[in-house]
């Protein structure tokens, strides 16, 4: 391979600054195949890297930076023997998302202990607040949270009310307990993601992965709600049923987008409703008339409508809104 | 100004388990990092994770430390590891050679598609045909099978797959071109290698 360097050299300098010829590719293919790993690495100039400060990665510093301390925290608590399930989720990917019946609200929602900070998110933008176990909370609009500034040393507890995702930190021998209005949400496992939605009725929960103790503060029934699955509960009556989660539709709120992989047109119109707190106009649900497989921004109503009208070509339309956001949306 | 001593004072309170020292080293080179991972990667949530797994590296092994004057060598080789697999995988996909393809016809373009949002678009547009055209599209596009054993597989006639596959890439056009205009170009060049 000595004889090509040189010319190994200029090819992955032409793909780093994108400017390869198919030919080019060609014969970069060949090489990347057919060198060894130590030959390739030898290939691989740090020195020529662009400079930081040409490109913003101030998310990503972010983004990597929570996973990590989440991750070092998870193994220095855990015991040395213990096995993760997920190497990833080891230190942590728990989202937990309740939202709650703000006309019904439990008065056993009141008895909590002593918190010392109570935050309330501001209308219209989220909230992220760390908590002292360096779990993460993310309110919605018009959503509270209670919680200590330390945590007793049997468990977490924390009360809420609203809509929020919960990344929460794992802790051998300290499960977290979420305090709603009529519900009680215990964290089992290492790693679990939830997403509730609400009517005006009721409060649901849908969990992702991992595992979950729901318990009813009206009639005490309590649940394990498994991965998968949507646990409602009817505050009137206390009482939980439970059905399969859409698997089609999946939501990764740390990068605020929704993912949904061939849905139909009545589920498409029925979750969208619902989720951006819309009613769609009978000419934008006649226009939804194949299925959908993309990506929606999670929280851009706006940029929700742009994507369906490109996906199916209608142009101006009307909403009956609750969202005052969705006044304003328009299409390109 | 980080000196040599600096950085030597903090790999020591490192390899004592310091999460501050850790935590300031992580400041200290993740941007170069991400900009090299990036610059070979060209997808961020891809280069994220090589950043992430190579600072997970260093806290784990920060007990095997040697006593030096910078941690650069270990996180740029570290990174180098976990990058080769990533950009084989880049180089022989299929979509990186349109994307390649397209970026050589339109040389002049301003504000040229990023790789990182062709891969997604052109994903997007296909997961979302019909469910036959999607596949034939695959089969033929990206396991290099051939209408024979296209239609073997899928129970067609060989008609039919190559139908499909009109179908899909003409379809393929439209939804690409409702995206983006330029990229008219890179399904032209769809259209010549897998049309006939």
């Amino acid at each position: 391979m000595d004889h090509n360097y040189s010319g190994f050299k200029d090819l992955i300098e032409k793909y780093r600054q994108n400017t390869l010829s198919p030919e080019e590719l060609t014969r970069l293919r060949e090489m990347v195949n057919t060198v060894s790993d130590s030959e390739l690495l030898g290939l691989l100039d740090e020195n020529g890297a662009p400079d930081e400060s040409t490109h913003d990665y101030s998310e990503s510093i972010v983004r990597i930076k929570n996973s990590l301390d989440r991750r070092i925290a998870a193994h220095n608590s855990a015991p040395a023997s213990r096995v993760w399930i997920y190497s990833s989720a080891a230190a942590l990917l728990a989202a937990c998302i309740v939202t709650v019946c703000f006309l019904i609200f439990s008065p056993e929602a009141t008895d909590h202990p002593g918190y010392c900070n109570s935050t309330v998110s501001t209308l219209g933008k989220d909230t992220y607040i760390t908590l002292c176990d360096s779990s993460v909370v993310r309110l919605r609009s018009g959503s509270s949270i209670e919680y200590p500034q330390n945590f007793g040393s049997d468990d977490r507890q924390i009360s809420f009310e609203g809509e929020g995702f919960f990344d929460i930190a794992p802790m051998d021998g300290k499960p977290f307990v979420i305090n709603a209005p009529g519900l009680s949400i215990s964290v089992k496992g290492t790693s679990f993601g939830v997403v509730a939605g609400s009517n005006l009725d009721c409060t649901s929960v849908s969990l992702f992965e991992g595992t979950v103790d729901l318990t009813s503060t009206r009639s005490n029934e309590r649940i394990t709600l498994t991965s998968g699955n949507i646990a409602t509960l009817d505050t009137g009556n206390g009482h939980f049923t439970v059905r399969s989660m859409n698997p089609d539709i999946q939501i990764d709120w740390k990068n605020n987008e929704i993912h949904c992989l061939n849905v139909n047109p009545d589920t498409l119109i029925r979750q969208f409703e619902q989720h951006y707190d819309v009613a769609l106009s009978p000419g934008i649900k006649k226009a939804i008339d194949g299925n959908f497989t993309g990506t929606l921004p999670f929280d851009d109503l706006n940029g929700a409508l742009k994507v369906l009208g490109k996906v199916y070509g209608f142009g101006s339309f009307g909403i009956n809104v609750n969202d005052s956001e969705a006044e304003n949306a328009d299409m390109l | 100004m980080n000196t040599p001593a600096d950085e030597s004072t903090l790999i020591s309170r490192l390899k004592n388990g310091s999460k501050t020292a850790f935590d300031t080293i992580y400041y200290r080179y993740v941007g170069q990092l991400m900009a090299f991972c990036q610059s070979y990667l060209h997808v961020v949530e891809d280069s994220e994770e090589v950043v992430e797994d190579v600072f997970i590296s260093l806290w784990n092994n920060r007990n095997n430390l040697r006593n030096s004057s910078t941690l650069r060598p270990f996180l740029f080789t570290a990174a180098k590891n976990r990058l080769l697999s990533v950009l084989r995988k880049r180089v022989n996909s299929s979509i990186y050679e349109e994307y390649v393809a397209a970026r050589h016809d339109c040389p002049g373009e301003e504000s040229p598609l990023e790789y990182a949002e062709f891969e997604r678009m052109v994903m997007r547009c296909i997961s979302q045909l019909p469910t036959t055209q999607r596949k034939v599209l695959e089969m033929s596009r990206f396991e290099n099978m051939s209408n024979a054993e296209i239609a073997e597989a899928l129970n067609l006639s060989i008609q039919t797959v190559k139908n499909s596959l009109s179908l899909a890439l003409r379809s393929l056009h439209q939804k690409i071109k409702a995206f983006h205009g330029p990229i008219i170009t890179i399904i032209s060049i769809v259209l010549r290698h897998y049309g006939s």
